[in-house]
């Protein structure tokens, strides 16, 4: 019993920090109705500047951040004024290619601009467990949750109860009645990407503490897919919840199951779900029930 | 009158063909050609950009010395970015361009090339990887692990183990933590022989590619299972996420030893530094640090030629195994230089044998006593243990070799199996 609540601990904190990087997916997917397909590599970018800031400039954390989050959204309200903004109107698969493309693109700029060595930044905080009863929490872990919890809530209050926030649902549910309404429908799509800049740029200094700066932490960003198709891909509980799950069963799935399988079924269990949750409810638990074909 | 022309087209045809083929053949004439399959990029990548360098580096010091025998070296790199197909591709590359040896990276890539080696009568060498096997000259005259094996490795591991834990086994219990492939997997049979020996418990704990998440294994080793020791091997990303999750579960990282590619400064640096790392400890199969002449050498040539010695040679341990691993090969083609005539033609056939009579050769230390005969290509299997100290790989054991008569039995088994 000890080392089940000791996993669902562990998999209720990361799935958290799953949840801040879906929340990346949602706030395009509710703005402009697109996938990015390179929000892993937006976190990776992120964390390779952090890395860059931090460990060869050797400038404080705090600047680091401030840093990481000012070229993050220069770089999200550059793509969409220059890839993504002359798509506008197009047939929404070229909008996913578009991104598939850049997630190519990054990777292989990434290490050529940075460099191949893995970087370690820590989050202010102690690299000891805090021992709770059964529970070994971990700091850092402990950290990224916080911080996905309080701009999850953040994003939540925004898209409620702001007036930009409810503009932008309309942008995301019809772009030319919004328009007619008045709605300058560019600008919020640059804002909508300029949030995932946000939040990749926070996903990236999170993650890239927890595993280490190098071209890998893009890996984060497959692993968010079930989390938002299970969430729901236009809902910011739908992110919390699917993070919730998806951090959960992996980490159980990985304690009971590996030992009579021989591992690895913390990759394969997420996405398991992710193909029931698509038999099932492909809207996912949270999501509207609206079906395309993608 | 048509079958004639064409016949004669063919004729020219092959005649132009087998020239192209023999041209790089003769190039050999001048230089001897060696290739390198490296990792630059790809998934164990922080290996590639440092040992490589090591490579080089030797070779460019033999050359700027006046070659071998006075022949000079060519070392021609290729990255496989730790895929087999692009190994197995770079192979052919380097055969082409008249290669007398290889130097492999990659077990599943040796696997994947060791029966080619011998048809083509290439040797080739795979430091610290796989195939263990590989060690019986008899059966695979073509591949030199020239370094402790996996197999080594293991043994040597649960020697450490056992002299850590006060010099008895029985009762304990060893966690095996390893990156789910074919490198992963080989020391098990070792493992699994020992723990009866000895009468450990084992269990095992996989970890899937690329490795940079194993929440669910420490927690299982440090709070389930309640490991005694830990033998660690992992590769690429993984060593240093390892490191972090132990720290972060509160797991003593004394009790953690590392096999050979777990344990560089770049697997510390990645996971937060040495102080997050005291305590850890790594098996070695080339020497660690500065203090060797061969490294005093090269920072002179490089001084010579108006350059600083690269950063690279900071990173002492692929650095050193990219040199142990280039002196292997130039020792190789002394020999069968000194066998054929300096003049001569060598051809892999004369570098393997070339191989066969290393003795002696140990860098000042870089080296382990190594002896590399026709039925032995592992060369004794030696090791040398660091532990992380006041932030820095400190040497905590001369060169040693564990439990020989369970390595040989394995050995012996397997060459059964065919």
């Amino acid at each position: 019993m000890e080392f089940f609540l000791l996993l669902m601990g562990n998999g209720i904190l990361i799935g958290l920090m799953y949840s801040l990087i879906a929340l990346g997916f949602v706030l395009v997917y509710k703005a402009t109705d697109a996938i990015n397909f390179a929000q892993g590599e937006f976190v990776m970018l992120s964390a390779l500047i952090a890395g860059a800031v931090i460990v060869v400039a050797g400038l404080p954390f705090w600047i680091a951040v401030l840093i990481v989050l000012a070229a993050m959204i220069g770089f999200s309200f550059g793509l969409e004024r220059v890839v993504l903004r002359p798509l506008l109107g197009r047939p929404i698969v070229a909008v996913i290619m578009a991104t598939i493309g850049l997630a190519a693109i990054l990777r292989g700029l990434g290490p050529f601009i940075f460099g191949v060595e893995t970087r370690s930044i820590s989050l202010p905080v102690s690299d000891d467990p805090i021992i709770l009863g059964p529970f070994f929490l971990q700091p850092v872990q402990l950290t990224g949750a916080l911080v996905a919890l309080m701009f999850l809530g953040g994003f939540t209050w925004f898209f409620l109860k702001s007036r930009m926030g409810v503009a932008m649902r309309a942008v995301a549910d019809n772009q030319q009645v919004a328009s007619a309404m008045g709605i300058n429908v560019e600008r919020y799509f640059a804002l909508a990407w300029a949030m995932a800049g946000i939040v990749a740029a926070l996903g990236g200094i999170v993650w890239g503490s927890m595993l280490g700066i190098d071209v890998h932490v893009a890996l984060v960003g497959l692993k968010v897919f079930p989390v938002v198709i299970l969430g729901g891909l236009d809902s910011i509980p739908g992110a919390v919840v699917g993070g919730l799950i998806i951090g959960i069963v992996e980490n159980v799935a990985a304690g009971y199951l590996d030992p009579y399988v021989g591992g690895g079924t913390k990759d394969f269990a997420p996405y398991v779900l992710m193909i029931l949750a698509l038999m099932v409810r492909p809207y996912g638990i949270f999501g509207k029930r609206k079906i395309e074909r993608v | 009158m048509l079958s004639v022309r064409l016949s004669g087209a063919a004729a020219i045809a092959a005649g132009a063909l087998t020239l192209g083929l023999a041209l790089p053949a003769m190039a050999q004439q001048k230089e001897i050609v060696v290739g390198v399959q490296c990792d630059r990029t790809g998934a164990t990548q922080t290996v590639g950009v440092v040992f490589c360098p090591g490579n080089h580096d030797y070779v460019a010091l033999i050359n700027s010395r006046g070659g071998v025998e006075g022949r000079q070296i060519k070392a021609i790199e290729i990255d496989h970015e730790y895929k087999v197909p692009q190994g197995v591709e770079s192979y052919e590359r380097h055969k082409k361009e008249g290669a007398v040896s290889i130097l492999l990276y990659g077990t599943p890539h040796t696997q994947a090339l060791t029966a080619k080696m011998r048809e083509d009568k290439i040797p080739g060498t795979s430091p610290g990887f796989g195939s263990a096997a590989g060690a019986d000259g008899q059966r695979y005259p073509y591949l030199f692990p020239v370094a402790a094996t996996y197999w080594s490795q293991a043994a040597a591991a649960v020697k450490f183990t056992k002299d850590k834990l006060g010099g008895n086994l029985k009762g304990k219990k060893i966690a095996y933590l390893f990156y789910d492939n074919p490198a992963g997997k080989e020391p098990l049979v070792i493992l699994e022989d020992l723990a009866k020996l000895e009468g450990f418990e084992l269990r095992t704990f996989a970890v899937p590619a690329p490795g940079v998440e194993m929440g669910p294994q420490v927690l299982d080793i440090a709070q389930r299972f309640r490991a005694d020791y830990v033998i660690a091997h992992l590769f690429g990303r993984s060593p240093s996420v390892s490191i972090k999750e132990f720290k972060r579960v509160g797991y003593p990282l004394s009790k953690v030893v590392s096999l050979v590619w777990g344990g560089a400064e770049a697997d510390l640096a990645a996971a937060g530094g040495g102080a997050i790392a005291e305590g850890y400890n790594t098996i070695q199969f080339a020497g660690v640090g500065t203090d060797y002449q061969v490294h005093k050498d090269i920072a002179e040539m490089y001084k010579k030629q108006g350059k600083q010695p690269p950063k690279e040679m900071a990173s002492t341990v692929y650095y050193n195994r990219g040199i142990f691993h280039m002196a292997t090969h130039v020792e190789a083609i002394r020999n069968a230089l000194k066998a054929k005539g300096a003049n001569a033609q060598i051809t892999g056939e004369d570098v393997k044998n070339g191989f066969e009579k290393i003795k002696g050769v140990t860098l000042g230390g870089l080296m382990p006593p190594m002896e590399l005969t026709p039925t032995d290509h592992e060369g004794g299997g030696w090791v040398q243990i660091f532990t992380v100290k006041g932030g820095k790989l400190t040497k905590a054991s001369d060169w040693f070799r564990a439990y020989p008569d369970v390595i040989k039995k394995h050995i012996e088994a397997d060459a059964k199996k065919s």
